[in-house]
């Protein structure tokens, strides 16, 4: 892959913070790329070093040591943050909040104006009225912290926990949102979350954090392929059933639960046909076969576990 | 340039919208005009020297120097100390520093807003109160005429003033993070120009130790008494010692105090001209910005 087609490149990331027990390391020398146009979940447990690592990319918090090189000449022209809090002008009212952001971010007033109005349709704070934002409840305040990141169109957008907030109606728009900006308008995304599930569907890379360091560093088709999978038969016979399937496929990995087969493997897809046919051929009953997939949820949890 | 305009245009809208500054402008003009009254109806010389000492340079001077004095100096320096402290301390900043904008030209957006703001109220207090004294005292031209051109010189006194407590409250609040400590700060500055002179010149002279302590406040009394005098407004003893005792010049005047009080000669406290006065105010403001800006710039956060 070429140099150039990478947005951010971070090496030796370290931050180390003092405290009143001495010194503390939030951040502990991280390496990691981020390709232009992708969607980047970083994961992790609370206090694993996730938002430190944020604000160091977004330059609010200066690294110990180590380097972060991006390719845009002009890092906060192009970035499109969501902080962690909700950190608003409680005195403001939204739209006006956002053409001031807007304008702050060089979009002529008009055009700001117009461009708040329509995030505030989109994300149904009509109904909120134009209060202020202080009367706002936390996924309402969320919902405005988003529209403000996405007002100036980034090429990189930045979001710290973004989904804690927004209920599961809020929570799809987003990631619909963010799915549609990477693939269609080339945004390079970073999206940060404790949980892991509800991002499973939309990032195209994995980065797991823990204890101030990144404990795996994956695309996500690649993990999902070291994903174990398990094919379920439902039998009257399981014991002669596992037995067939032990000497025709040299599979080892067989478990009987009552009358069900667990058949594991990585290549349960590719396997699944032919393990189908030599049941089947060996004419005893076969009730129900299942495909079983454990979730990249658990997978991370095993990770985290060790 | 574009991007200090916008950051100060937000500072000073905002501060319009809240109800509180027409409180402060209200509460202002009325104390003032209070303390005139208060003052006026002890002037019982028919003279008109005394009547016009009474009325332009006296009792007019202490109503707005109540303006330009403690409430304004608070009011500038806990909305000076908020607008970039809290920021940091709410993380609002965060959003603006991720934005195309300088860290300087976020300070001087600040600065500038607050400073259109605080001198655009006070525009409106000093000569709304003028126009209501001149209204019900302004019998004779010339005092009239006098009462404006002692609100012109209260003006540019508190403009530079505001200056200075905008700088220092700045300094402050990018240094300390704990707004009870810059606010108690402020609180000892405010003792130290306006407080301690009366506290001086009303105890006795021993040891002569009111001339050995530095004197804090000459810089701005003498502003204060040099504002006068570039309107043409010369102060004759009387007053001065009201003056003095209501701004801080307590050190070179303090051996004055038992000259007779009717001497109509006019005399400087201070050799200092306004602008070279100006120029030190100026200088003393760009060397605590600079130094914000250095702390500012510098700063995470979290
Ligand atoms: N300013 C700070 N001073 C001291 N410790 C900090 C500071 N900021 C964060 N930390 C510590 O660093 C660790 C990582 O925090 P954070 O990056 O917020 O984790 P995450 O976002 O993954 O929950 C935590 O243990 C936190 O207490
Ligand atoms: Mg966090």
């Amino acid at each position: 892959m070429e140099e150039n087609e990478h947005a951010i490149t971070v090496e030796n990331l370290t931050k180390r913070y003092k405290t009143k027990r001495g010194i503390f390391t939030a951040v502990d020398n991280i390496n990691f790329k981020i390709r232009k146009g992708k969607i980047y979940g970083l994961i992790g447990p609370n206090g694993a070093g996730k938002t430190t690592t944020i604000k160091m990319l977004v330059k609010l918090v200066k690294p110990t040591s180590g380097k972060i090189s991006y390719c845009y000449k002009e890092l906060n022209k192009i970035l499109g943050y969501v902080p962690e809090k909700p950190v608003l002008y409680n005195e403001m009212r939204p739209i006006e909040y956002l053409t001031y952001l807007g304008k702050l971010s060089g979009i002529d007033k008009g055009e700001a104006t117009k461009i708040a109005k329509h995030y505030f349709e989109l994300f149904n704070l009509k109904e909120s009225g134009n209060k202020k934002l202080a009367t706002f409840s936390s996924g309402m305040k969320q919902k405005v912290l988003i529209a403000q990141a996405l007002m100036h169109n980034p090429k990189l957008l930045i979001l710290d926990e973004p989904t804690t907030a927004l209920d599961p109606s809020g929570q799809a728009q987003l990631l619909e949102i963010l799915k549609y900006l990477s693939t269609e308008k080339n945004v390079t995304i970073l999206i940060s979350s404790h949980h892991m599930e509800e991002l499973e569907r939309i990032i195209d890379y994995v980065l797991i954090f823990d204890k101030g360091k990144i404990i795996l560093d994956s695309e996500i088709e690649e993990l999902r392929k070291k994903t174990a999978e398990q094919l379920e038969i439902e039998t009257t016979n399981p014991d002669k059933v596992a037995e067939i399937i032990r000497k025709k496929i040299k599979i080892n990995n067989i478990v009987i639960i009552k009358n069900k087969i667990i058949v594991s493997s990585n290549k349960i897809s590719d396997l699944r046909k032919e393990i189908v046919k030599i049941v089947v051929e060996s004419g005893e009953e076969v009730i129900s076969v299942h495909t079983v997939k454990k979730s990249l949820w658990s997978i991370v949890m095993e990770k985290l576990e060790k | 340039m574009k991007n200090v305009l916008l950051i100060a245009e937000q500072v000073f809208l905002e501060k319009f919208s809240i109800k509180k500054t027409f409180v402060y402008i209200f509460f202002m003009i009325l104390s003032s005009l209070l303390a005139f009254k208060l003052g006026v109806g002890t002037v019982n010389s028919n003279s008109f020297v005394d009547k016009f000492a009474g009325l332009v340079s006296n009792y007019f001077i202490i109503g707005l120097f109540w303006i330009a004095g403690i409430p304004f100096i608070i009011y500038i320096g806990s909305i000076t100390i908020s607008a970039i402290a809290k920021e940091i301390n709410d993380g609002t900043a965060m959003l603006i520093f991720t934005r195309p904008i300088m860290r300087r030209e976020f300070l001087l957006g600040k600065l500038s807003g607050i400073l259109a703001y605080t001198t655009t109220i006070n525009l409106v207090i000093i000569y709304i109160f003028a126009s209501m004294a001149a209204i019900l005292y302004g019998s004779d031209i010339t005092i009239t005429n006098g009462i404006y051109r002692a609100a012109t010189s209260i003006f540019i006194y508190s403009f530079l003033l505001t200056i200075f407590i905008l700088s220092f409250s700045l300094f402050l609040s990018a240094y300390i993070t704990k707004n009870i400590v810059n606010m108690t700060i402020l609180f000892v500055l405010i003792l130290m120009i306006f407080v301690m002179p009366i506290v001086l010149t009303n105890t006795p002279k021993m040891n002569n130790y009111q001339e050995k302590l530095p004197d804090f406040a000459f810089i701005f009394g003498s502003t204060a008494i040099e504002s006068l005098n570039v309107m043409g407004l010369d102060l004759i003893y009387y007053n001065k010692d009201l003056m003095a005792s209501s701004i801080g010049v307590y050190k070179k005047y303090y051996t004055d105090i038992y000259i007779p009080q009717y001497v109509k000669e006019p005399i400087r406290i201070n050799e200092i001209k306004l602008l070279p006065l100006t120029i030190i105010i100026l200088i003393i403001s760009l060397i605590l910005l600079f130094l914000s800006y250095i702390k500012l710039n510098s700063l995470e956060i979290q």
